[in-house]
């Protein structure tokens, strides 16, 4: 079981890299004889990544059988990647906040054209915060205010970076903000 | 070397401009909080600096990116050794010594020993990289495709090969950074390669995304997973800095020659950077240094060898990067976006074209060791009280930088989803321990590792021993050949 955990991110690579070496396969150009074509390179590279991929999954199930023998202590082989659960230190995974954060960083790009850069960001940041265990919410409302408006004077007034206005009302709303920080 | 001193000279003269020496400054303080929070590392800190240089003319860009770097090696020995926090990963051995210096009660001496060893061996290596830029410049001028590749094929392995860790998961990590950089139309033939119809993959994935998404994102998606618990401090004391001796330095001599040397080298060899040095430095010293028995006990060998070696890899992966515009670290990578953002191919051309600009860029080095140390002396105090922010806050704004820096660089809003993507691999990267540097190296060197191997294919009418008949090419090849198999042999032979 700990060899075929050990040796699942090999396999999974593993996979990808053969439907891309499929893919190169398929190219399609002009064949001039005697020169390396654009499929070339992919291909040497995924070769490469699918013969090292193999190693990795031979290596994890050695030494996952090996550990379940007891005949090899966890120190006397190279670090895998199932080892990375048992050797965190710093308390438990909270894969729970991980997901809602990534979330939030999905959303942001949806969020950026819709609600234009200093509300989205003001959103993102207050979220971000919440998220990140932070619970004083006056401070959290004061920081976001602060960096959102900050971010966008700094961008757009300063480093002239086309920052996103947003759409309808929100895109007033950004246009008005502008005008008062006296930005063009 | 006349001319070299007139260069110099007249670079000086740029970086005192008021531009220049105002970026100047920004980019030393900006430095030293990154290096002090423990949340930001060095590479991230320059990759977030990066959106404030696009409107910037290349002078004062690459310079205000230069001077981040070289504070950055220096900044996290302050509070490594008075709080037990290190800011970042190279700061590490200086637990060992340094903390252990504070702890016997003489903290301003720690701290004394790592503003010596850092302006000393950042000068030395500053020096050098003047001295050895101009004539690897000109040897770089005659190399072909084959040498070129060589090179590269070089620094892909020995990014593998020293960052420590599983070596077959470094090699997954660099493929998979060769193969983004193939993403794209191809720019012989013109066709898709891996672009699915979609047009932002049409394009090809830029490695600055590739990199802000991985080393900032990711990065903060890893700390969140363990909710933003970095230590805070619970007072600032009293801070003070003293000097060693001029018998107590003379005393060292030996390990800040070694490890000043071995900074050097691992700054030029492309992909290794600071960390490594830091490290092997360290290593090095307790393995063969005078004092090599006492070692973790508080000695001032334990403070000079790692953070000598850390500032000194500084000038080493200028070189490289200057002189064939190829970055020997993460931070010299986002330089070397930087300089291709401004439409300027770093390498033995711009020696010719633009050696204004370059010496320009070595007298930052010069200017950003003594500011630095200044800095350290005189304004730590302050600096470290942002240990006080909440890691949540500090992280948000990384977050928002990490955007800002993809939406500006092509003010393409499709790039967040490719910035997004990466922070998702680079966490994932992170959590099953494959390392982030190999693929990153990759997507960077990747199109000039193609390139060059199919122009030396064509030149070489198919025959691949070109890369073994020329002299260059065949001394590089045999050095990746050992750099890729000494680490396999030395644990084999370790497990007996």
């Amino acid at each position: 079981m700990l060899a075929l955990r050990r040796a699942a991110p090999y396999a999974a690579v593993m996979i990808v890299g053969a439907y891309l070496y499929w893919l190169a396969l398929q190219f399609e150009f002009p064949n001039v004889p005697g020169r390396l074509g654009p499929d070339a390179w992919p291909k040497i590279v995924l070769g490469l990544l699918l013969l090292t991929c193999l190693v990795g999954m031979v290596q994890s199930c050695m030494s996952g059988s090996r550990q379940a023998d007891g005949s090899a202590a966890p120190e006397d082989r190279p670090m895998l990647p199932g080892d990375i659960v048992e050797q965190d230190q710093t308390g438990p995974a909270r894969y729970g906040l991980v997901a809602m954060g990534f979330a939030l960083f999905l959303l942001y790009p949806i969020a950026l054209e819709y609600l234009g850069f200093p509300i989205a960001t003001f959103l993102l940041m207050v979220l971000f915060m919440l998220v990140g265990q932070w619970r004083n919410l006056p401070a959290i409302l004061l920081t976001s205010l602060l960096g959102a408006v900050g971010l966008f004077y700094i961008f757009r007034g300063v480093v002239y970076v086309s920052l996103p206005l947003g759409t309808g009302r929100f895109q007033e709303f950004t246009l008005w903000l502008a005008q008062l920080l006296q930005m063009r | 070397m006349q001319d070299v001193l007139i260069h110099l000279g007249q670079g000086f003269v740029t970086v005192f401009q008021p531009v220049n020496i105002f970026v100047l400054m920004i980019g030393l303080v900006l430095g030293l909080l990154v290096a002090v929070l423990p949340g930001l590392t060095l590479v991230m800190g320059v990759v977030l600096a990066l959106p404030f240089t696009y409107k910037m003319g290349i002078t004062p860009a690459v310079i205000l990116l230069t001077a981040m770097y070289v504070t950055g090696t220096y900044g996290g020995a302050f509070t490594a050794i008075l709080f037990r926090i290190p800011g970042e990963p190279i700061d590490v051995p200086l637990l060992w010594d340094g903390y252990e210096m504070a702890k016997r009660g003489e903290p301003a001496k720690a701290l004394g020993w790592t503003l010596f060893a850092a302006l000393a061996g950042g000068l030395v290596a500053a020096l050098v990289m003047v001295a050895a830029s101009e004539p690897v410049a000109k040897i770089a001028l005659t190399f072909s495709a084959p040498e070129y590749f060589a090179l590269v094929f070089f620094g892909l392995a020995s990014v593998v090969c020293l960052g420590g860790g599983s070596q077959v998961n470094a090699f997954i990590s660099l493929f998979i950074g060769l193969l983004i950089a193939s993403v794209g139309v191809d720019g012989t033939y013109g066709i898709e390669r891996f672009s699915f119809g979609v047009d932002t993959l049409r394009d090809g994935i830029e490695y600055l995304g590739v990199m802000v998404g991985a080393y900032g994102l990711g990065e903060v998606l890893s700390r969140l997973e363990r909710g933003f618990t970095s230590p805070t401090l619970e007072k600032i004391g009293k801070i003070e800095t003293k000097l060693p001796s001029a018998s107590e330095v003379m005393a060292v001599k030996g390990s800040f020659a070694r490890s000043s040397i071995l900074g050097i080298l691992i700054g030029i060899v492309p992909g290794a950077g600071a960390t490594i040095a830091s490290f092997l430095s360290y290593g090095v010293e307790a393995q063969y240094g005078r004092r090599r028995t006492e070692m973790g006990t508080g000695v001032a060998e334990g403070i000079v060898a790692p953070q000598s070696a850390a500032t000194a890899s500084v000038g080493g992966a200028m070189i490289p990067l200057l002189t064939m515009g190829i970055p020997g670290s993460g931070a010299t990578a986002i330089i070397l976006g930087a300089f291709m953002l401004q439409g300027v191919q770093p390498g033995p051309q711009v020696f010719v074209s633009q050696p204004g600009l370059i010496y320009a860029i070595f007298a930052s080095v010069f200017v950003s060791l003594i500011g630095m140390c200044l800095l350290g002396y005189f304004a730590i105090k302050a600096l470290v009280k942002v240990l006080d922010f909440r890691e949540a806050a500090v992280s948000a704004f990384v977050v928002m930088f990490c955007f800002i820096g993809a939406l500006a660089a092509r003010n393409n809003i499709n790039d967040l989803w490719t910035i997004v993507t990466f922070g998702a691999v680079g966490y994932l990267f992170e959590k099953f321990r494959f390392p982030i540097a190999p693929m990153v190296l990759g997507a960077i060197l990747g199109p000039l590792a193609e390139n060059y191997f199919l122009t030396a294919m064509i030149s070489a009418q198919g025959d691949w021993t070109t890369f073994f008949t020329r002299p260059v090419a065949l001394a590089l090849m045999l050095l990746s050949a050992v750099t890729l198999v000494y680490p396999t042999y030395r644990s084999w032979r370790e497990r007996g």
